[in-house]
């Protein structure tokens, strides 16, 4: 077992190497069993031809290819895998992460903070390795670990998963995924997986086109393909193997990385406490390839197998069963299913909106025009100032020395593009009073003192709703009733009021009027700006679609 | 034939104890790294704590001695020298830190404080990666310490004066793991 990430550096070369190798191992032997299906399929041929005895080429067929057959076979071979490699490894993360849909962090957002945080104590347990973290923005449980060639390595866990579970169990889940990077698992699986996906897709285009065929000839009164049989076998053969290797070696992968995740944070409670959240919640199916399931903590796939014991499912299940994983974790804490169950519960955090200064409010400059000094201008007020241009001199008053404005990395993006949206939205639509940007479940958005709506682009709002800190107060129970009532009363597309009569703060543009579709049942109508992506809702509004959103309704 | 398997002996013995010597260099100075890594997560912490007594300040002034003693501990850190007392000081600066975030509890309006919030984050986290790099130190020194003990590798040791490197203790087991603290 490798220690720790300097051993897998100097192993790498040798493994990628041995990747290469067996990969085109695997393409001679289907090579080989391919001409042998061919040479088969002449011979079947010849058997059943009148004219067997006349062929000059009965007596020539032999078991063995001669040596220039085996030479043409190798390079078919190599050429193969060195296309199929090609095609596999470039831009494989990216590739990836687009299919599952990670995004990047927020680096706003203090629940992806955390994520960060948390990444960088894993790298350094594991003795310094570069880790970049991932988020899958969705509501089910799950987390995943890439690797390419590159020595890159990515960390996935989904919204889900974060808003869940606390610190010490996402601890233990990063673990069990760096466990996966330290082995190098991921790399293998992703080989292993495009090895047999090419498989999966020629096996089902054949019977895809078997059955379109055997349905045409059926009119025809003709019988089995006879002569494509031998292909088929082989296809089917050589896609049933790899499984049975690929899904071996992740069950044999899984097990190892819960032993190093447990070397790593010496806590085999927390992983087992995490595994236990993640298998009772919803893990997601979402996935559009069933062959990218081994990166995953948990199959993404609702597979009944992984939850059973006996022959058959330890030979086709990419994951060990869970209560397998389990009780080995619960052995090493010396604990049992009780204390798990009573431990698992996350200490709801303390909600408050908590207010957010921004340190570029503060600064002030000072700007010379026609030899008078002016100022002390904000950014927000630099903007306005009609004889602003880049060759201005610009001070600051801490600084002793007179620069032009461009040099001032601000002012020259203000310049170039307008101000940062964080100090362009300043008044509230509806009653314009100020706006001031607090956390709401970790993540800023702009709130109005005064009358309570609240300003949030489109993106944070789908990670707000899933997020539970917030403490609903009593009136969104009522809320929820009225919003039911009044939904059963509306019909069709007609909106209460049509017409937005807002201004988005950020643009300036008049607002459209929806309906929120999160919720569609009950029909809240609210403002959107189709330019920004921004909502704009009113009071309790935001609570109401969380509420909804959670189920707490019911 | 004969004189060619002799031969082939001898170049085994003469290369061998460059190739363990070689090992043992190599273990010695992932030793050293893993040491380095500890002392930039303390600096770390150490360049923190100022910033934490400040905001701190700002809604907890008259909680004087505790942030006072924070103070103390980390001077006492920042200015030990050997590894034995620097392992104490910060032993002693650990316990002082947790007992300010004790403290704060009864300050809502401090634990509302988003500068204080970022700073509690920071230290939580680099306090845990102190435990981890500790951890992986201490593991690097049981690898050479094996290492420079066991036959062959020790005779190279003891020729070469590799001594024992040193484990950092943990006073307490339960520090291990820093305060969780949730937001």
């Amino acid at each position: 077992m490798p220690f720790s990430f300097i051993d897998i550096e100097t192993g790498q070369s040798r493994k990628i190497i041995l990747l290469f190798l067996t990969m085109t191992a695997f393409y001679f032997t289907s090579a080989l069993l391919v001409y042998y299906a061919i040479t088969f399929d002449n011979f079947l041929g010849l058997i059943f031809s009148q004219s067997r005895q006349n062929s000059p080429n009965s007596g020539g067929y032999s078991i063995l290819p001669s040596f220039k057959t085996f030479l043409m076979l190798l390079a078919v071979a190599f050429t193969a895998a060195f296309i199929h490699w090609i095609f596999s490894t470039t831009n494989m993360i990216k590739r990836i992460l687009s299919v599952i849909g990670a995004k990047p962090l927020d680096p706003e957002d203090r629940y992806h903070l955390l994520l960060k945080n948390v990444v960088d104590e894993v790298s350094v347990a594991t003795g310094g390795m570069r880790i970049e973290p991932y988020v899958i923005p969705s509501g089910y449980f799950n987390a995943f670990a890439l690797s390419d060639l590159k020595r890159r390595a990515v960390i996935g866990v989904t919204e889900g998963l974060l808003t869940k579970i606390n610190r010490r169990q996402l601890e233990c889940v990063i673990a069990h995924e760096a466990a996966h990077l330290i082995h190098g698992d991921c790399l293998q699986a992703t080989v292993s997986c495009s090895m047999a996906s090419v498989y999966a897709g020629l096996s089902r285009m054949i019977l895809s086109g078997w059955e379109g065929e055997s349905s045409s000839l059926y009119r025809q009164r003709s019988g089995f393909p006879l002569r494509s049989l031998p292909l088929i076998s082989v296809i089917f053969i050589m896609r049933f193997l790899t499984l049975l290797l690929n899904t071996w070696i992740s069950r044999e992968r899984e097990f190892r990385a819960d032993a190093t995740a447990v070397r790593l944070t010496r806590d085999p409670l927390g992983l087992a406490e995490s595994l236990y959240l993640i298998s009772n919640e919803w893990h997601g199916n979402f996935l559009p390839v069933d062959e990218l399931s081994p990166i995953f903590i948990i199959n993404p796939g609702r597979n009944k197998l992984e939850e059973n014991y006996g022959f058959f499912a330890d030979l086709f299940a990419t994951h060990p069963p869970i209560k397998k994983r389990l009780d080995i974790l619960l052995e090493m804490g010396h604990a049992d299913y009780s204390a798990l169950k009573s431990c698992i519960k996350k200490i709801p955090g303390n909600h408050v909106e908590i207010p957010i200064s921004s340190p570029e409010r503060k600064r002030v400059w000072y700007a010379l025009n026609e030899k008078i000094w002016h100022g002390p201008f904000s950014l927000a007020d630099l903007a306005n100032i009609q004889w602003l241009s880049p060759f201005t001199w610009v001070t600051t008053e801490d600084e002793m020395q007179v620069k032009s404005a461009f040099e001032y990395k601000e002012i020259n993006s203000m310049l170039k593009k307008g101000l940062p949206q964080d100090l362009r939205i300043t008044s509230c639509p509806s009653c314009e009073h100020m706006l001031e940007r607090v956390y709401y479940e970790g993540i800023p958005i702009w709130r109005c003192r005064t009358c309570g709506g609240r300003l949030v682009n489109q993106e944070r709002l789908l990670r707000i709703i899933v997020r539970e800190d917030a403490v609903f107060p009593n009136q969104i129970k009522e809320d929820a009733e009225k919003l039911r009532l009044f939904s059963l009363k509306q019909k069709g597309k007609y909106l209460k009021d049509p017409e937005s009569s807002l201004k988005c703060p950020s643009c300036g543009n008049l607002m459209k009027r929806t309906i929120y579709r999160a919720i569609m049942p009950y029909r809240m109508e609210i403002d959107i700006c189709r330019c920004c992506d921004m909502f704009w809702l009113d009071k309790n509004e935001l609570e109401l679609i969380q509420y909804l959103i959670q189920g707490k309704d019911t | 034939m004969d004189k060619f398997s002799i031969l082939a002996a001898l170049a085994i013995l003469i290369t061998l104890p460059f190739v363990i010597y070689n090992s043992l260099i190599k273990l010695r100075v992932r030793v050293k790294n893993a040491w380095s890594q500890i002392d930039v997560q303390l600096k770390r912490r150490h360049d923190l704590i100022p910033n934490l007594v400040e905001t701190v300040k700002g809604y907890a002034a008259h909680e004087r001695k505790t942030l006072e003693s924070v103070v103390k501990a980390r001077a006492v850190a920042v200015n030990a020298s050997d590894l034995k007392h620097k392992a104490q000081a910060e032993n002693i600066l650990t316990g002082t830190l947790r007992s300010l975030f004790a403290v704060t509890e009864n300050y809502p309006e401090l634990k509302a404080d988003q500068n204080f919030l970022n700073l509690q984050e920071e230290l939580t986290t680099t306090e845990n990666k102190i435990a981890f790099a500790r951890q992986y130190y201490n593991d690097e020194v049981m690898r050479y310490n094996t290492a420079i003990q066991t036959v062959p590798k020790n005779v190279i040791a003891r020729m070469f004066t590799f001594r024992k490197a040193e484990f950092l203790e943990i006073e307490d087991p339960r520090e291990k793991k820093a305060p969780v603290f949730e937001f």
